[in-house]
């Protein structure tokens, strides 16, 4: 359910949503999906056919965890927790993120 | 995360592939459950919110995809792929993978039987505490003198101790007499080795020095074998040479030292009050460990200051300037395995490396002639989007399952070549016991087999991923084009072969050459019918020189008087004996200084030695009855002693003499026999009548002449003795051609196997080679029949074809020649009368193998003439 106006998540940048998000607590991924939702105030929609994926791909890379547990509705839901290597990880691409978004407004304003 | 935990998890999600998506599946059933029921609190009803929901996800086969692709189970979800892949194509050209496997196997195999060996041999440590600090200390026999200075004054070593191997000891007593296998050692020995014993204790200090109870410590084995590994052997009396021995300790079943066939240690007596043994007898070697991290190069100047020393306080003899010449320090484990031996086995080594260098060349031209057929195949491959990489991927993964069945085959063919080896290698290696296919073996075998398989697989990979589609897809006439670059490949590769069967059967040729040589040596004296035994009757009953002759002369009449025994003599030392007795002499006339006498060879003989051997009596008399202890002291010299000393003149009523006053005149001159090795240079010998010898150890060598069998005179000395002496061993009974045959046991083994790994390069490279020509002749099948119709003769065109397998011949056997010029220097030490160059072998290897490829490229050429040409043009 891509909103037509909202643009379509890269998959860098997906990442450094997820460990951000991730940063606050665990989470499942359909909490994950909706917080992001929520704290872009709905311009940024998560396509969970990439979510997933991502998910996976963080967690073979080693920088989030993955357990079964009970979510606050009483569901087995799979948690992610962000790990140690991932809160580094996180500082490191929200570093590069404000570098290139400056950039990118720098010459965006420039014209 | 690291990544070998990564790829765990990767493999744990392959093999429980079912366990993975269903925790995937129950994953997005959660997501779409709570997506459902925000909705339906929206306000919508329940089947429409599950529609949106599911909607929203998208696919849901897409997602189990993009999901495993996440987890990384895709790439090994490949490798499976591929391998069933490779399983497949194998399957379907079952001949192509019987020959690549076939020729794997012979190559990792024989690859895998001599590492056995090397690895135990030369690479596993000694088993003893950091044996790379131990070292051979002045490497050489030394005097007791020498042992106990330097273990008092050097500043380099932590600990000292010498010791005297392949002593002989006769055990007897109870049972069965027995000649043991024995070494001497200081006390120290143990404690040098870093040894403890499985039972009881070792020497204890002072336990060398006179006067001091006489002990003796058992190897495992004769605990074991002789004792029943009776727990209660410690403190037990042993019969040594006649002498009681109290046990002390048993070593563990995994030590040895410094030989594998040492039975028993008993402690070298270190007596300075008899100054001629202390100083003047030498055979002890000094072994030592060295202080942690003392360079070799700083023991061997501490070793020599003391050398310097030594030779000034020696009260018995003055050191020349010789004394100290070629002092050095060895690692114990060169001690330990002689020169010899390694170098065999480095040769042997490399020469099997190159043998499978060939078996990779030729399975590699085999995957790059099924390549070219398979050209269709990957060209639609890649056009139906394969990338080059995963083309690649797949036919590595392809050559590298090939190596590895090789391998295993290879593995099942080194377990029966091992046992050979170890069956046909010279006896006197050293460790030939430990020699077995070992885990580090194993490892070494999987090595190889994944570099092979990416020699003889990345070549032919590279080159076939290369995209040729338009020619490989269209029909017809590109096709003969095709292939040119691979063909120029293979022929680099079969000319690489030939080169390197080259090399092998040059260093076949020139060590079959020298064992010829070898054989072709005259001993000197008779080999057939003539026995020999060792009779050890112990010192402490047969004490006196009186006793001894009375043993020894009632022996021989027992002989004589045997039908089974044609001539029978007694030496101290018959020739071919592992050792060799030897004595300085003052040669009158000759020597003008006491410290420079001559070192000859010395045998003590009864006059029946030299009938029963066959050596002729060239001048002079023989040795007689009458040459008795109190008569005249005589003796005979053989011709290199009359040569090296009387040059020329007649030797006979010539004198010499031992250290000792007492001129010995010369009374006849023999024939030179070969007394170790048939490729010895002659050294000049001696022989004294026994009855005036002086006294030395009471074991002496029984040489007899067969009447009828070499079986019966055997017998017959054992039943002498025994009738005689029923205590007195009897051992190392053999007959002159199997003395003979044992010297010359490493360069037959080594002319055996390089043969042989020449022949199946040979073999290999012919194979190669067929296969190239037939390969390319089969493709050129409608240029050749268009040719034919034209009117070429079927000649013309085997000339053509066997024109291209001899430029690879003589390409091959150039580079060959030229590598094997380079490399037979390393035969040096191995060859006897035969040049590393020998022209014989450089003209006639090359010729063979010349003839070998053009026969190899005849053949195909003759069965491409037969096809009829427009079966040819129309089948195209």
């Amino acid at each position: 359910m891509v909103h037509p106006t909202s643009p379509e998540l890269q998959q860098g940048a997906l990442e450094l949503l997820i460990l951000k998000t991730l940063s606050l607590g665990p989470l499942h991924g359909w909490g994950i999906s909706k917080r992001i939702r929520q704290s872009s105030r709905d311009v940024l929609q998560v396509n969970q056919g990439s979510l997933y994926p991502a998910l996976y791909r963080l967690e073979d890379r080693g920088w989030v965890t993955a357990q079964w547990g009970i979510s606050p509705e009483g569901r087995r839901a799979r948690f992610y927790t962000l790990s140690a290597a991932g809160r580094k990880q996180l500082i490191r691409e929200t570093t590069a993120w404000r570098l290139f978004s400056g950039a990118v407004n720098h010459v965006l304003q420039a014209t | 995360m690291s990544l070998l935990q990564r790829w765990r998890r990767r493999l744990r999600a392959l093999v429980r592939k079912t366990a993975v998506d269903r925790e995937m599946d129950d994953e997005m059933r959660f997501h779409l459950d709570m997506e459902a029921e925000e909705a339906i609190r929206a306000g919508l009803a329940p089947a429409e919110a599950r529609r949106r929901a599911v909607l929203a996800f998208g696919g849901v086969q897409r997602f189990r995809e993009e999901g495993r692709e996440a987890r990384g189970v895709t790439a090994l979800d490949d490798v499976a792929m591929d391998l069933r892949y490779a399983a497949r194509t194998l399957v379907r050209s079952p001949a192509f993978a019987v020959v690549a496997i076939l020729t794997l196997a012979l190559g990792i195999g024989a690859n895998t039987a001599i590492f056995s060996v090397v690895n135990a041999v030369l690479l596993r440590p000694l088993p003893y505490d950091d044996p790379e600090s131990l070292m051979s200390v002045w490497d050489g026999g030394h005097s007791k003198a020498e042992f106990t200075r330097v273990r008092d004054q050097n500043r380099t070593l932590e600990r000292v101790a010498a010791y005297m191997d392949r002593v002989g000891f006769s055990l007897s007593g109870e049972g069965e007499p027995a000649r043991l296998t024995g070494a001497y050692a200081t006390a120290d020995l143990f404690g040098v080795l870093g040894a403890d014993p499985a039972l009881g204790r070792t020497f204890a200090p002072g336990e060398d020095l006179p006067g001091t109870a006489r002990v003796v410590v058992l190897s495992d084995a004769l605990w074991r074998e002789r004792f029943g590994a009776d727990i209660e052997i410690i403190g037990r009396r042993l019969d040594l040479d006649g002498v009681s021995h109290t046990v002390i300790g048993v070593m563990p079943r995994d030590f040895w030292f410094p030989r594998r066939e040492t039975r028993l240690w008993v402690p070298l007596q270190l007596n300075e009050g008899i100054p001629g043994d202390f100083w003047g007898s030498y055979g002890p070697f000094i072994v030592g460990r060295v202080r942690r991290g003392v360079p070799r190069e700083q023991v061997r100047d501490d070793v020599r200051a003391i050398g310097e020393r030594l030779r000034v306080e020696n009260p018995v003899w003055t050191p020349t300037d010789y004394y100290l010449r070629g002092l050095d320090v060895i690692p114990l484990a060169s001690r330990i395995v002689p020169s010899g031996s390694r170098r065999l086995l480095l040769v042997l080594l490399g020469a099997v490396g190159m043998v499978l260098l060939i078996a990779c060349a030729n399975v590699a031209n085999l995957l790059i002639a099924r390549g070219t057929a398979r050209e269709r195949e990957i060209a639609v491959r890649a056009t139906l989007g394969a990338a080059r990489p995963r083309l690649i991927r797949q036919m590595v993964t392809e050559s590298l399952a090939l190596a590895a069945v090789g391998a295993l085959a290879g593995l099942g063919l080194a377990f029966g070549g091992v046992r050979l080896l170890v069956r046909l290698l010279p006896q006197d290696t050293p460790r030939l016991a430990d020699v077995s296919v070992s885990g580090g073996v194993l490892l070494y075998t999987a090595g190889l087999a994944v570099v092979a398989g990416l020699v003889f697989g990345l070549v032919p990979a590279l080159r076939l991923s290369r995209p040729v589609l338009a020619a490989s897809l269209g029909e017809g006439g590109a096709r003969a084009g095709a292939g040119i670059r691979q063909r120029r490949l293979a022929g680099v590769l079969v000319a690489g072969e030939i080169a390197l069967s080259v090399v092998l059967a040059v260093g076949a040729g020139l060590l079959l050459r020298s064992f010829a040589r070898i054989l072709a040596v005259d001993p000197g004296f008779h080999t057939e019918q003539v026995v020999t035994a060792r009779v050890s009757p112990p010192k402490a009953r047969w004490a006196s020189p009186e006793q001894q002759q009375t043993f020894y002369r009632e022996l021989l009449e027992r002989l004589r008087g045997s039908p089974a025994v044609a001539a029978a003599g007694i030496t101290n030392q018959a020739p071919f004996e592992e050792t060799n007795e030897i004595m300085a002499m003052w040669v009158d006339g000759y020597t003008t200084d006491p410290n420079e006498l001559e070192v000859m060879n010395h045998r003590k003989v009864t006059p029946g030695f030299f009938d029963a051997m066959g050596i002729p009596l060239l001048r002079g008399r023989a040795l007689g009855v009458e040459d008795r202890a109190n008569a005249p002291p005589v003796a005979l010299i053989d011709e290199a002693t009359a040569q090296r000393y009387w040059s020329g003149k007649d030797p006979v009523g010539g004198r010499i003499r031992y250290p000792w006053p007492g001129w010995v005149t010369i009374v006849g001159v023999v024939r030179t026999v070969k007394n170790n090795d048939l490729t010895d240079q002659a050294t000049p010998t001696v022989y004294v009548p026994f009855e005036q010898a002086p006294l030395g150890p009471s074991h002496m060598t029984v040489v007899a002449r067969a009447a009828s069998s070499p079986v019966g005179a055997l017998a017959a000395v054992r039943a002498a003795v025994r009738e005689l002496a029923p205590d007195v061993p009897v051992s190392d009974e053999r007959t002159m051609t199997q003395r003979i045959g044992d010297s010359v046991a490493q360069p037959r083994f080594a002319s055996l196997l390089l043969s042989s790994f020449g022949l199946l390069a040979l073999v290999l490279g012919a194979v190669g080679t067929y296969g190239l020509i037939a390969y390319t002749t089969q493709r050129r099948t409608r240029e050749i029949a268009v040719r034919m119709a034209l009117g070429a003769s079927a000649r013309d065109v085997v000339g053509t074809v066997v024109g291209e397998g001899a430029v690879l011949a003589a390409g091959g056997v150039t580079v060959g020649l030229v590598m094997a010029l380079a490399l037979t220097r390393f035969l040096r030490g191995m060859l006897f009368e035969v040049s590393p160059t020998d022209p014989l072998t450089f003209v006639t290897v090359p010729l063979v193998l010349g003839a070998v490829a053009l026969l190899a490229s005849y053949l195909p050429a003759r069965r491409a003439t037969r096809v009829d040409p427009m079966i040819a043009i129309r089948t195209e």
